[in-house]
Formats: C-alpha cells, structure tokens, sequence
C-alpha cells in the first residue's frame, strides 16, 4: 500500500469512529441539574445517590451535577439564563422564583403536572408552597423540601434561669420577661441570638410580624403592611429586644445564620429562630446540647410562621422539559424525600410522607409539623430583593438608633410603594 | 534614478515594500493572536457588551429597549449611587495611603538586609498570596464580636474591656475593612518600593554622606526621587484595585450595616443579579470605568516627573 492510501485508510477509519461517537453520544440524554446542595454536607451525598439511582433505572438518561455555592447560586443561574445556557433542572428558594418568572427564567409546570396526575397529584404537597409557587395562574415549581421556622431554646438554660421548659412563653410581654431573666452580660449570655445580617434577616423577622397579625405585604401583594399598626408594633418589638431590653448580644446587623447557630452551641445565648435543618446544625456544632433543645412557636396573637421552602423548576432554555421533569418527579418520589429528610434532616412537602410512622411518631417533629400545617410562606413578590432591601435598611436604622422603629418603619414602607408604582 | 512619488513605479514599490513588510511580521502577529483572541474576549467583549446594555432597559422575557441617557441619569440623580461613591472615594484613598506608608516602611527596613531579612520577607508576602475570598471570611470570624479572636485578644491584655462590634457599628465596619485589606494588599507595595530601592545606585547614598546628609535628608533627596516611577505606578495600580474591590467587602459585611461598606461594585452587584436592573448596573459600571480613567490621566500627569 503507497503512502497515499495508507492515509485514506487511516483517515477514513478516523471518521468512522467519530461519526460512531457521534451517534452512541446523541443515544443518551443529558440533562444538567443545579443545585446548592450538592455542596453541602450531608444533602449533597445523598442527592448524588438518588441521582445515580435514577440514571440506574433510567440507562437512556444522563444527569451532570452541578453544584454551586449558596452564595453563588442567583448570580450563577441569572449569568447562566441570560447568556442561553441554563440548566435543565434548578433547585430554587421560593422566594426567587417571582423575579425568575418576571425574566421569563422558568418554565410553568402545569402541562408536565396535568400528565402526572393534575390536582391530585399537587394536592400530596405542602399547600402554602404550592399556593406559593403559583404565579399569574401557571406552577412554576415542585416543592421539594420546606418547614416553618420556629423558636430553638435551651432547657438547661431556662432552667437555671429559674423557668419551665415546659411551658414557653406564649406572648410578646411572656417572652420579654422570659428573656430578662435569661440574660446576664457580665457572664458573656444572652437570652436570644438576634440574626440581622442582611441576607436573610428579614425571613427570620417575619414571623414577629405575622404572630402579631401583621405581614410584610397584603395577600395580593398590592400593598405593604410594613408600616401598618400591626406592623409597627411587631417591628418595635423586635427592635426593642436589642435597643431597649438589651437581651440580644451586641452586634446583631453582623450575625448571619452560622453565627447565630454558634452563639446556641456555645450557650451564649438561649434561644435562636431557625428551621428543621438547625436542629442538626445545633447538635452538630456542639454534641454535648443532645437533649437539651426544644422548639416552640412564636409567641404572640396568631399562631403562624414563616414558610419556607425550595422547589424544583425547569429553565425556560432547556431543551429536554420532558426529561427534566421525569428527573424531578423522581426526586420527589416519597421514598426518596423520606431518604432526604433521614440523611440532611430536610423536611419532606409531601403529606403521605408526613403520615409515615417515622415522622408522624417522631416526638422531636411536634411543634416543626405544627408550624408547618399553620405557616404562612415567605414573600412571594416579583421585587422582593429591592423591597427586602429597605425593610433590611430600617432594621438596621432601628437598631443602630440613626431612626426610632416608628420613622424606619415609615421610611421602608414609602420606598416599597414607590417600588410597586 | 530619481522617481517620481506619484507615478505608478513609486506606488508599485510602496505596495510591494508594505506587502514585504506584513510578511516579515506575519510571524509575529500569528504569535500575539491567541493572546489578543484571549483579551478580546474576556475584556473588549464584555466592556462592549456592558456599553451597549447601559442605553438599554432590559425587559421581562429577555426583551430590549433603547432608552438612551436615562439609565445615566437616573444614576446621578439617585442618593444610593452619590452615597456608594462617597464611600469607595474614602475607601480607595485611605487604603492607598496606608498600603503606600505601611510597603514604604517595610521595604526600607527589608533593604537594610538585616539576618533572617529572607524569611522576613516570604512572612510579610503571604497575605497577599491568600485569596480574597478566604481572606474575607478569616476576617470575618476574626472580628466577631462574640467569639472572634481580635476581641478575645484584646480584653485579654486589657486593651478592651466589653467586646467591640467591629462589623456590626457604622464607623467600626469601614475601618475594619480598611485594616483587613491593608493586610492583604501593602505585600505588593512593600515588594514593588524593595525591588526600586535596589536600583537606586549605591554611588548616591555614598555621596550624601559625604556630604554630612541626614537620615531624613537622604531619604527625601535621594530615595524618593529615584522611587518616582516605582511610587506613581505602584500607588496608580493599587487605587485601581481599591477602587473595584468587591470580594473582600461582600464576604466581610455585604454592604452593610446601613450600607455604611456598600462600594460602587457592590452596588453593581446587587442592582444587576438582586434587582435585575442589568442596564442601570452596566450604566453605573460605566461611570466607575470613566472615573478610574479620569484620575489616571490625571494622577499621571500631576505626578509624573517632568523632562
């Protein structure tokens, strides 16, 4: 054979293959799913099994994981959806989702649920998530895990403090007295770890408000009730436990959420807000708390709190919805939001997952389901991270007493409204 | 043979030298092309793509709408940007001054080539060898007021008695942020003002002590002069950096509290991927970009030794 057609074989040969590769690579499809907690320990492991589970049980599929930092994950997706390369599956906060749907980021669910059984089937999760989730009239994700934030105390501590654990305060006034009694500075303790870092420190006031009868916004979001009476009333309160009461360590603009879980570890202090996954947080960061912590509602007129909550959505880019969706149903199957909450101590959103005997007779799950039947989701507002930004801006006015609560109030709610004009 | 220029020999031989001229340096464009693709494409790209969004509202459902100057205006006209210029203006100075004395000092003693002056300098080039991102959270929990090690230390030796909010008070969280990146970033300086301290002809030195010079005096006439070009660009590179800093400040107090920290990049930041705002955000990029551009025209000339 001349050198001629010995580099016509060859290169013929080389086509082949890649013209094979090519074919073999179109067989599978390959969907990308992103998501926080697949850096996280321990939901990301246990994600990462039911996620090759689901490639086992479907050979005709492929999922790329794609973790991203919790800091990371909106400027990832937003960068991501704009540029024309989103993923296929996302996980999201509930509270994102309005601004997502607004730059048309997702896609509505409402086709893909209708085939999976339609409002039988949605009617097995948690309803103030799905409510939530429904925007202009169209499902934009399916509620993967979500809980109600209640009060973590100490009954060590209440005990020394000469209080029944047993019998949590139950209103505004309970709880001051409560804390006074819990709070002795020259030893480093407080009654409660106020969180007031900006990124989430009005979720975790929220609850302040709606026990009081208050909320941030009305129900359809056509108006602020940050300044309202109610509203006011529950700001100053909250304000007051640091500014008047002195019953918050110092510094609480600069506690985010593993500070405050470190100030209950270290028993600096006696009671912090959180949801499920805090209890882990707590025993994780300190051992030797086992048996020590408790949970109780908010206390005030109302029996709420917030509602939080992630769900799954599809990015309006993708170019396999169907797939996706098939991978997102399996992640919600019951069995395996059961292995989720059993590994990274996530609350399920299905009802027949909460009538399991492993969570319905799970005696540390009480007051967390109790919350959960009773909450009221997080703000589900197209301008939410402008809005929060205010409310974040009188919190901090308030407590660093450049404004009295009443006038921060005031200022917050004027710039929300000229928000929504 | 006299030709004339205008004739069709004189253009002839022009093309033909112009045409031997690209060959001869064929082979060195095709060797700066990769690096100039590279360039294009994550600074001329962007920084284009970033103009043409700042005359544009970008709608819902991915839509675009020209709107000319007003995203420019609409950024002068709003107290959060004045507010955040201010803020990166007081940063960006007091940074660059304490970067600058804080390296000037440290270089000199560095030159005085005292023992274990080698291992002096790796410790003092090690901040700047840790990302911003690790450095930001370091300090973080350093400076927490509860359970940081900067009050723990502090009330220890009796400095403090109750612990400071350092991230947590208006005033105390800029100048914690000036300190944490100051140890971050006079490494550079101090290596920079070392590295023109050893080209300074040792002839000069000689001959000011000879002349019965000061200490002070040797230093003003001899060393700073001959530290001009080092000083200018030095100081020029670093207000460029203070200017844009964004990590440092996110991870340490996100803009807070009361925006009291809230830079000009942080503003960018949260008004494109929080608010979704991305033409107001690119138009504020766009001012930042004119400003350090402006100063720079102008710092050079004021400071650049003149002949």
């Amino acid at each position: 054979m001349n050198r001629r057609a010995r580099w016509t074989v060859l290169l013929g040969i080389v086509s082949v293959m890649i013209f094979l590769g090519a074919i073999t690579a179109d067989a599978k499809v390959t969907i990308r799913f992103q998501d926080w907690r697949l850096a996280e320990k321990p939901a990301g492991p246990s994600l990462t099994e039911i996620t090759q589970a689901f490639m086992k049980e479907n050979p005709d599929m492929e999922v790329t994981l794609d973790p991203v930092s919790v800091n990371d994950k909106l400027n990832k997706y937003v960068t991501q959806s704009r540029g024309g390369d989103p993923p296929d599956v996302v996980r999201i906060l509930t509270t994102d989702v309005p601004g997502f749907v607004e730059m048309g980021f997702l896609l509505p669910l409402d086709p893909l649920v209708a085939k999976a059984g339609g409002k039988t089937f949605l009617q097995d999760f948690s309803p103030y998530l799905v409510k939530a989730m429904t925007i202009k009239g169209a499902l934009y994700g399916l509620p993967h895990e979500g809980d109600a934030l209640v009060i973590y105390y100490n009954t060590d501590l209440f005990k020394k403090a000469g209080l029944n654990p047993d019998v949590p305060p139950k209103t505004f006034d309970e709880f001051v007295a409560a804390a006074k009694k819990l709070t002795h500075p020259a030893e480093g303790r407080w009654a409660f770890g106020m969180l007031a870092s900006p990124a989430i420190a009005n979720i975790w006031m929220q609850s302040w408000f709606l026990a009081n009868g208050a909320d941030f916004f009305n129900a359809d979001y056509t108006d602020t009730l940050v300044d309202s009476p109610a509203g006011i009333e529950a700001f100053k309160f909250y304000v007051e436990l640091y500014t008047k009461y002195g019953v918050v360590p110092p510094g609480p603009t600069d506690v985010d959420y593993a500070a405050q879980v470190n100030l209950f570890a270290q028993e600096k202090v006696a009671m912090i807000v959180g949801p499920y996954a805090t209890y882990g947080g707590i025993f994780s960061a300190n051992p030797q708390l086992k048996g020590k912590v408790k949970m109780m509602r908010f206390p005030g007129k109302v029996k709420t709190s917030s509602g939080r909550g992630t769900v799954f959505s599809i990015a309006t880019g993708s170019k396999h919805a169907e797939e996706a969706w098939k991978f997102i149903l399996y992640l919600n199957k019951p069995e395996n939001q059961l292995k989720f909450f059993r590994e990274a101590t996530m609350v399920p959103t299905r009802q027949s997952v909460f009538k399991t005997k492993e969570i319905s007779d799970n005696p540390e799950l009480t007051v967390m389901l109790e919350a959960i039947r009773t909450a009221t989701s997080y703000p589900i507002y197209v301008k939410w991270n402008e809005a929060n930004r205010a409310i974040v801006d009188a919190l901090h006015a308030a407590l660093l007493k450049t404004k009295t609560p009443e006038q921060a109030a005031k200022d917050a709610g004027a710039a929300i409204r000229a928000l929504m004009r | 043979m006299n030709v004339n220029p205008s004739s069709p020999v004189a253009a002839g031989s022009q093309l033909l030298s112009r045409r031997s001229w690209f060959r001869g340096d064929r082979e060195g464009y095709l060797f700066v092309f990769p690096a100039l693709l590279f360039l294009t494409l994550i600074l001329i790209f962007p920084l284009a793509y970033a103009a043409f969004l700042a005359f544009r509202e970008v709608l819902p459902q991915f839509a675009m709408k020209f709107v000319g100057l007003a995203n420019f205006k609409k950024a002068l006209s709003d107290p959060h940007f004045w507010g955040s210029l201010r803020i990166t203006v007081f940063f960006t100075v007091v940074s660059v001054l304490l970067h600058m004395v804080l390296g000037f000092v440290l270089a000199l003693m560095l030159s005085q080539h005292l023992k274990g002056s080698v291992l002096f300098r790796l410790l003092l080039l090690m901040p700047w060898m840790v990302s911003q991102v690790v450095a930001g959270v370091t300090w973080r929990w350093i400076l927490n007021a509860q359970y940081g090690a900067a009050n723990a230390l502090l009330k220890k030796i009796g400095i403090l008695v109750t612990d400071l909010p350092w991230l947590a008070d208006v005033h105390l969280a800029m100048l914690s942020i000036i300190l944490a990146y100051a140890w971050q970033c006079f490494p550079f300086v101090m290596i920079m003002l070392y590295a023109g301290l050893q080209t300074i002809p040792k002839e000069q030195y000689e001959a000011a002590q000879i002349d019965g010079a000061s200490s002070l005096q040797v230093l003003r006439f001899v060393t700073i002069p001959n530290l001009q070009y080092v000083i200018l660009v030095t100081s020029l590179m670093d207000f460029i950096w203070a200017f844009r800093a964004f990590d440092f400040v996110k991870i340490m107090t996100d803009g807070g509290p009361l925006r009291s920290t809230e830079l000009l990049s942080i503003l960018v930041y949260r008004t494109s991927f929080e608010y979704y705002q991305f033409g107001y955000a690119s138009a504020i990029a766009l001012l930042m970009l004119l400003i350090v551009l402006g100063f720079s025209i102008v710092y050079t000339r004021l400071v650049m030794p003149k002949g």
